[in-house]
Order: C-alpha cells, then structure tokens, then sequence
C-alpha cells in the first residue's frame, strides 16, 4: 500500500529540488527580461534568445491575459500527471498582456466559456506530489468577465 | 550542389512491418536487427561491410537504456565500427540520417547503416514517454503532453485559414487509408476501408502508434551503381530546431535575428517556422524548388501535415488541409502526400518515423511501390516533426532521371 491515500501516478516521481528551483515561475510568472536588448522571457532563459545576452534580470509577467488558442481533450490519459483522471483536459495558449505567450490549462470556468478571445487571470492551484511527498503548486487562469 | 567531398546515395533500405503494433515476444534488439540486416542484405553487403552507424531512438525512456552505442554495435556484429545515437523524438530516424550523411559527404567513412526504432511497450510509464517530447519544467510538470500541443495547433490553423468543420482532417485520414490499403508493410494492410463520411471528426488524423525500426545503407554515390538496386540520391537535407515550447508556435518564435529572409511575424503563426528554414536549406543544397517535387512523406498526427505542406512551399499558408480536400494528394494528384499510408495508416513507431518515410521514398524512386507507385516519381521530399515541432527535418531525394 502507498503511503498516500490518493493513487500515484508516476513510477518516478519529479524531482524536488528541480520543482523548487522554477518555483518563481510557477507561482509568480517569473521569466527574464534582458538587460541588453529589452527582450521579455517567459520560462525563464538562461542566455537571451534574441541577442545571446547573459546579462538577465527577473522580470514577472502580469497575471492576466487573453486565451489565443484552446483545445478541451475529452479523452483521459490515466497516469498523467497533473490530470489524472480528470476530463475534460483543458489546455490553452494565454497570451498575457505584456506580449508573451504561456500553456496553460484554464479551470474552473464553463467549457462554453474557454475560447479565444476570452480574458483570463492568473490563480494558482495544486499540481500534484513531488519525489519527496510535497505538493507542487502552480499557475492555472480562470476566464473573468469584464 | 554545394561542394561537399562526396555526394551520397542510398543503397540498401530496411523496415519491420506494421510498426503501429506491439510486439511483446521481442526485444528492442530483435527489432533493430530486423530492419538492419534486411537493408544490409538489400545493399548486397554483409554486416562486417559496414564501417560506420547511427541509431535514433525515442529517448531513453523507449527502451529504459541510455547510451545504446556500444549495445547496437554488439547486437548487430559490426564492432568495433562506431554507432553514433541519438535521441531527438519523432524524428529522430530522419536527424541520424543527417548525420549518416555527414559520415559518407565527409569521406570520413565508405558504409554507413543509419537506423531508427522505437519500443515504447517495453517503457514501465508508457504515458511519460509520451510526455517527455518536452522540455518539462513548464509544460510536462503542468500535465500536459506533446500531444496537447498538436492538437493546440491544428485548432488554430484550422480557424486561422478559415476551415469549418472537420472535413480536411476526414479527405487526410481517407488519404492515408487508401495508400496504406496498397502498402503490404502498413499496420492497417487487408483490413476494411473506413467509411469516408465516417472519418470527419477531430480523432480520424491520430495516429496509430507502436514499435518498429526503419534502416538505410548510405554509400558514396560514384559507388551506387556497383550495389543491386537502383540508386537514389540524397540531394539536400537539413534539421532546424526551436525550442520545445508550445507557446512558442502560436506566439513569437524564438529565433532573434536567424528568423528566415522574407517572412512576416505575424503571418507564420499557426506554421512552423523550423521547417521552413529547414526545407529552405534543403531545397538550396538539392537546386530544387517547391515546384519540382513530385512526392512528399510528412508526419500526419492531427493537422500537422497541412501547415508541413505549407512550409514545403508545396500550397501557399493555409492550404495545406485543401491539398487532400481537392484530392491534390491523391496518386495522380497534383503532389501525392504520405504514399506509404502515413503514421495514420502505415503506423507510427516514434525513432523509426523519419527513416520510414524516407524508404518510402527510396521505394517510389526505385519503381517499386506496386500499386501505390507515383508516375514518373524523380523527386521525393520529407517532412518529420519531433517533439511539438522542435525538431523538423527535410530530406530531399531523387534518382536518375530527375532533370533540374
């Protein structure tokens, strides 16, 4: 029997340390902005791509934007992580306001509701077990009305 | 063509048959010396001919085994020939032949065997294999899958250029049928046509996937005639990458100034800008143009195939999905696509891919595709994506008589 009371769904689970690592990221939105040429990142770089400058910056994205593209999977995909057994698998592409483009999934919102052009905002939401039992938070959008 | 120290020709082709299945009697080594010794005993050598190799794989977690070098070359009695591996997804078996070809341009080597395979039944987590066409941090640790991003962006091709319903994603799937119907090796050979009509929904273009292996014997080309079959060439091939992240695709490409001469931005949203670099490279090697092709293998999981025609200069952006609507894909279409059936046919074992698309290209240009053979097939070209179009390779290949 495991020791959690809910199923594991990897044989190897991630890595915590690597999780704890991009954390900024997951919970902030924090990419790079280069300090060179002004260029803004989203995952972080470590070299930027536009003029392979090294000199970076945190920068944190805003938490709102607008759903570019999105598709709602009705066929679960048993172990995966994240998902489990849950359908419909939503899965978007935010592009928040300052430009740069994110996947993400959008939740707690009708189905009818995640379309492109639809404005969504940042929350963050429990992901799923680390290699050494913890939980892993990390961004989801709801679609807000304005 | 550029000046390289030797042009390079295919010789010898080999390939497990219905690779959309499971086989779980074999090994991953059976599988790789099936494909292996059958295109070495094509090429009319024998094993120990063989001086150099590259094998692809899915990624380590296909068969639960890094390094495979030294591995292969035991199993297959070449060493200590060296085999060079490499692990880049879908195309994999198409990113070995680029370097398969580098081996025999370069002099360096006279007899290399390129192979790709996939064994993904053997993977305890079969899923996370899937999965890890990613690069992780912000995409797989989120849930999501390699998949997700297909399906992200045939949605938006699919509004994008005006397409309603699923009628393309039906006239492709009926395609890839009807060629693997006439392709005794596709996994879906001798069984029933589906229904056309049937076929108009978004989980028709999926492919089927499973294990196999694809192998080719590269020579120079000054020493093709002496081997049995008819000689084809590889004229131009190339691999463009970008990064694995999804956004990436609808969003800006992150290319910073290698973004390719003439392009707008905005306007290749929804296309892959990898492969357009990559089939331009392609194209400047062979001398050839869009027009000159006569055939094309692309991997066709959900509407990928349609913006891949589009970056092959094959119909303008946004086309591509119209090219099967209008039966240009059709044998005696304008540009046959995915003779062999396709990974929604002919099957999809995941390294393998790039490789199998390309023998079937050396079998058009030989002559030998049987019923599916294209009239007068003198140019072939191949597409193969890897991971959510990070990896997008095009090899260009042509016989004898292909006149520029």
């Amino acid at each position: 029997m495991s020791q959690f009371q809910e199923q594991i769904y990897r044989h190897t689970t991630a890595s915590a340390t690597r999780s704890w690592r991009e954390r900024k990221g997951r919970y902030l939105l924090e990419g790079t902005r280069c300090k060179s040429c002004g260029a803004i990142h989203f995952p972080r770089r470590t070299a930027c791509a536009e003029c392979n400058s090294r000199d970076l910056e945190p920068y944190r994205h805003p938490f709102t934007g607008m759903i570019v593209e999105a598709n709602i999977c009705w066929q679960a995909t048993g172990v995966h992580i994240g998902y489990g057994e849950r359908i419909p698998r939503v899965s978007t592409v935010i592009q928040l306001d300052d430009g740069v483009c994110v996947l993400a999934e959008v939740t707690e919102t009708p189905i009818e509701k995640i379309v492109p052009g639809a404005r969504v905002e940042m929350v963050t939401k429990k992901l799923h077990r680390e290699s050494n039992s913890t939980w892993m938070y990390g961004y989801k959008f709801v679609v807000v009305d304005e | 063509m550029a000046k390289y120290e030797h042009k390079v020709a295919i010789v010898g082709i080999g390939s497990t048959a219905a690779p959309g299945r499971i086989y779980p009697t074999k090994t991953w080594k059976d599988i790789v010396c099936d494909a292996a010794y059958e295109a070495i005993e094509d090429a009319g050598m024998v094993p120990r001919d063989i001086d150099g190799a590259v094998i692809a794989y899915h990624g380590e977690g296909v068969n639960e085994q890094g390094g495979i070098g030294g591995s292969v070359a035991d199993l297959l009695g070449i060493a200590p020939a060296p085999v060079f591996p490499h692990s880049m997804n879908c195309s994999g078996g198409s990113v070995a032949l680029n370097t398969g070809w580098d081996m025999i341009a370069s002099g360096k080597y006279k007899k290399v065997l390129v192979m790709g395979f996939d064994k993904e039944g053997d993977n305890i987590g079969y899923t996370e294999n899937i999965n890890i066409s990613f690069d992780t941090e912000y995409d797989y640790v989120f849930g999501f899958r390699h998949r997700d991003g297909f399906e992200l962006m045939s949605n938006y091709y699919m509004s994008h250029y005006g397409y309603e319903g699923w009628e393309a994603y039906g006239a492709q799937a009926y395609q890839c049928h009807w060629y693997g119907r006439r392709n005794p090796k596709a996994t879906l050979y001798g069984t029933p046509m589906p229904d056309r009509d049937s076929l108009n929904h978004s989980g028709s273009c999926f492919s089927i996937m499973g294990e196999g292996c694809a192998a080719v014997v590269l020579v120079a080309a000054d020493e093709a005639k002496n081997y049995p079959h008819k000689p084809v060439y590889i004229d131009g091939i190339s691999l463009g990458v970008t990064s694995h992240y999804i956004a990436h695709r609808i969003g800006e490409p992150p290319m910073g100034p290698a973004f390719p001469e003439g392009l707008v931005k905005e306007e290749t949203y929804g296309q892959s800008v990898a492969l357009i670099a990559a089939a331009r490279k392609a194209y400047e090697m062979a001398e050839i143009e869009a027009k000159d092709i006569d055939l094309a293998q692309v991997y066709d999981l959900t509407g990928a195939a349609f913006w891949q025609i589009d970056a092959l200069g094959i119909t303008e952006f946004g086309e591509g999905g119209r090219h099967f609507l209008n039966g240009d894909a059709a044998i005696d279409g304008k540009c046959p696509i995915n003779t062999s059936g396709g990974l929604i046919s002919y099957g999809h074992a995941s390294g393998a891919d790039g490789l199998n698309q390309v023998v079937e290209n050396v079998i058009q240009l030989r002559g030998e595709a049987g019923e599916r053979q294209v009239k007068d097939a003198r140019c072939a070209v191949a597409a193969c994506t890897g991971s959510a179009f990070a990896h997008m390779t095009c090899t260009v290949t042509t016989n004898d008589e292909f006149e520029r």
